[in-house]
């Protein structure tokens, strides 16, 4: 008697909770797209990695409050974070988790090139897309299926600052006879100095010292004595933020005094070079990937940057500004899959894509259009150039995009 | 041949500051032949002092050793006597591997903890001697390498004086030459050790008060200085502080010149080369003295 009073509890209570479990919404994970990131999150450069992931919740939040993947019935989008360290072994083996535990279907990353090599080669292999922050040359050129790049590469940088500059000398009437181009001897610093050395030379300056230096050097006045001797009248630098410092520090010792200090990029335009060389600083152009100073003719972007500021304290920075376009594309993509959103059909998607309405979230980092060629470069990707003034950072160059009241401070003023 | 004195006074110069650190290295590699991965880090550490007491406090760089100096003496002191004696009580041969890694590993715990505290930032002392120069017959001589050149000759030669004409001194190079029978001869070797190790760290302190006011301060910047550090004391000859003294002003001046002709990467390989050279030479150094 009592057993069978069991059996039909047991037999009540099963039937209970599969009428639950039926009667329930449908489980919202299976609606749910996992898209990975992969960033330096600690060691020294964990403050790009954060900045970086800060912006990818802004997008994803975005996205998923407009309504996530309307073409996938609402999809929300979710994220799962990879911490390179700064390393690209470290980089490498994330991506392998993202993609084979976490199930991303594609992967934003990683910040440093030498990370980014790695690691989009192991997206690569899993075909995976990876939609890549960094510059150097070599990421595109490996002809990878699953690589995209939005974003402005060395070259383009590079035609930018020499673009700017040839712009400027026209406008004061300066002309620019010798450069000399210092740049640390790293897979980046080689690679955009090339790029400038041709573009100056195009312009009808001649480079007459083009040094790759070692990067941290405790010591560089002979190359700034070897740079003088050639009595340049511009000199361009690609370093990281320690040898910025101390180049212009030992330019001012040994009197160096070009009409143009440009740099590449890289550390001239982080506030310690600011607060570090202190006037030296002022003058000095910049190439950049992106400028909050878009906002001023771009609205949308100014209130999208305030917005961050007023949640992070900040600015968007180039790097972080890339992560959020990157993630929007993503999104742009998701829309446009045929069937079920797996890496490859996204991959399809991403080859097919075509932004051009410059009020798309994905156009934070403004181009004329975003589109993908064989080697999964943007062929119209833009840089910007910038100048410290003041204490701050004003974007000049394009002309189109800055500021009209925005003045150049030119020739460089050198205390 | 402007250029090529400029590049030899401005090598010269930076030598000297170079030959401070090897300084401070030779004291322990050189007397009890601890090879100390860490000096690097205990010259960073001493930077980030000078720095802090100027950004928080406003003092000057130049009198940061009034801190420094002290509190680098006893980590050294602690260090050595809390990690590395223990150790090697235990190994009885003069140059113990493990003293080696322990001393990569403090390096790493320092170079980490700063991370961990002040971040990766690049952090400048901005003081009016930063970009002070001197001119001279048509030369330009940096103020504050000057500084660093006349503190090296004043601390070489005061070092010299130690440990030929002082007590302590002697015991500590009679322990690096021969523990077991310093001991004999009734040296507290293990205090001796804590001393030069302390001694050592100390003079980090200096190195780094001078080295802040136009260089940058940052958790990785021990790296940067400490290869030369220990190549100069081998190239002036390991124990002699003259010998540590000469060889960085050696070291300046050759990639000063050098520099100048080739592309600095090249001008470290010359460098190089030449000490390698020398060694097949001379293998005790420049001044250092033959061991049998």
């Amino acid at each position: 008697m009592a057993e069978r009073r069991r059996i039909y509890g047991c037999g009540a209570i099963l039937g209970l909770a599969l009428g639950i479990a039926g009667a329930a919404p449908p489980a919202r994970a299976a609606d749910d797209i996992r898209i990975g990131m992969v960033s330096p999150m600690s060691g020294p450069t964990a403050k790009f990695g954060q900045s970086e992931k800060n912006a990818v919740d802004l997008a994803v939040e975005e996205i998923n409050a407009a309504g996530g993947i309307k073409a996938l019935g609402g999809a929300k989008l979710v994220v799962s974070y990879g911490d390179s360290r700064g390393d690209g072994d470290t980089g490498a083996t994330e991506t392998e988790r993202l993609i084979t535990k976490e199930k991303v279907i594609a992967v934003i990353g990683a910040f440093q090139s030498g990370v980014s090599m790695p690691a989009s080669a192991v997206a690569e292999r899993y075909h995976v897309p990876w939609l890549n922050f960094g510059t150097a040359d070599g990421l595109a050129t490996r002809g990878f299926k699953y690589f995209f790049r939005p974003h402005a590469n060395d070259a383009v940088k590079a035609k930018a600052l020499t673009d700017a500059i040839a712009y400027f000398s026209g406008k004061t009437g300066t002309k620019l006879t010798t450069a000399a181009i210092m740049a640390e001897n790293t897979d980046w610093g080689k690679s955009v100095s090339v790029h400038q050395q041709s573009g100056l030379e195009t312009a009808g300056t001649k480079v007459a010292l083009l040094e790759n230096y070692p990067f941290a050097s405790p010591d560089l006045t002979s190359m700034i004595v070897k740079a003088k001797a050639t009595k340049p009248d511009l000199v361009v630098i690609d370093s990281y933020l320690g040898d910025a410092l101390l180049i212009a520090r030992t330019m001012s010792e040994q009197d160096l005094r070009p009409v143009v200090f440009a740099a590449g990029g890289g550390g001239s335009v982080q506030p310690d070079f600011e607060k570090g060389a202190g006037p030296l600083a002022e003058g000095v152009l910049s190439a950049v990937a992106w400028d909050a100073g878009i906002g001023y003719s771009v609205p949308w972007i100014a209130e999208e940057n305030a917005k961050h500021v007023k949640r992070f304290g900040v600015s968007f920075t180039e790097d972080s500004a890339s992560y959020y376009q990157n993630a929007w594309i993503i999104a742009d993509a998701l829309e446009r899959v045929k069937g079920a959103p797996t890496a490859e059909a996204l991959r399809d998607a991403l080859v097919a894509t075509k932004i051009t309405d410059p009020n798309r979230h994905a156009m934070l980092i403004p181009y004329k259009q975003i589109a993908f060629d064989a080697a999964g470069e943007n062929p119209d990707a833009a840089a910007f150039v910038v100048q410290w003034q003041q204490g701050k950072l004003v974007l000049l160059f394009p002309t189109t995009l800055a500021d009209p009241a925005a003045k150049v401070v030119w020739p460089y003023p050198a205390p | 041949m402007h250029e090529l004195l400029q590049g030899a006074l401005s090598g010269f110069l930076i030598g000297g500051v170079y030959g401070l650190i090897a300084l401070g290295l030779n004291v322990i590699f050189g007397t009890i032949r601890v090879i100390n991965f860490a000096q690097g880090s205990l010259l960073m550490v001493a930077m980030f002092v000078s720095y802090w007491l100027w950004a928080l406090f406003g003092i000057h760089p130049y009198l940061s050793p009034i801190v420094s100096v002290p509190l680098l003496f006893a980590l050294g002191y602690v260090v050595q006597d809390r990690l590395l004696t223990p150790l090697l009580a235990r190994e009885r041969t003069r140059e113990p591997m493990s003293a080696l890694l322990l001393t990569l590993g403090l390096a790493l715990v320092l170079d980490n903890l700063a991370l961990l505290f002040f971040h990766a930032d690049f952090k400048t002392v901005v003081v009016p001697i930063g970009l002070a120069k001197l001119r001279w017959e048509g030369l330009i001589i940096s103020t504050p390498r000057l500084v660093g050149l006349c503190t090296m000759a004043v601390v070489a030669s005061l070092l010299y004086l130690f440990f030929t004409r002082t007590d302590l001194g002697r015991a500590i190079r009679a322990v690096g030459q021969d523990r077991q029978v310093a001991r004999l001869l009734g040296i507290d070797d293990r205090r001796i050790y804590n001393v030069a190790f302390a001694l050592g760290s100390a003079l980090m302190g200096i190195a780094g008060a001078i080295l802040a006011p136009f260089y940058y301060t940052h958790p990785a910047v021990g790296t940067t200085f400490i290869l030369k550090a220990f190549v100069i004391c081998v190239l002036g000859g390991l124990g002699s502080m003259p010998g540590a003294a000469l060889g960085g002003l050696i070291v300046g001046v050759i990639e000063g010149v050098v520099g100048l002709y080739t592309q600095a990467a090249a001008a470290q390989v010359v460098l190089l080369g030449l000490f390698v050279l020398l060694l097949f030479v001379r293998p005790m150094g420049l001044l250092g003295v033959e061991r049998r």
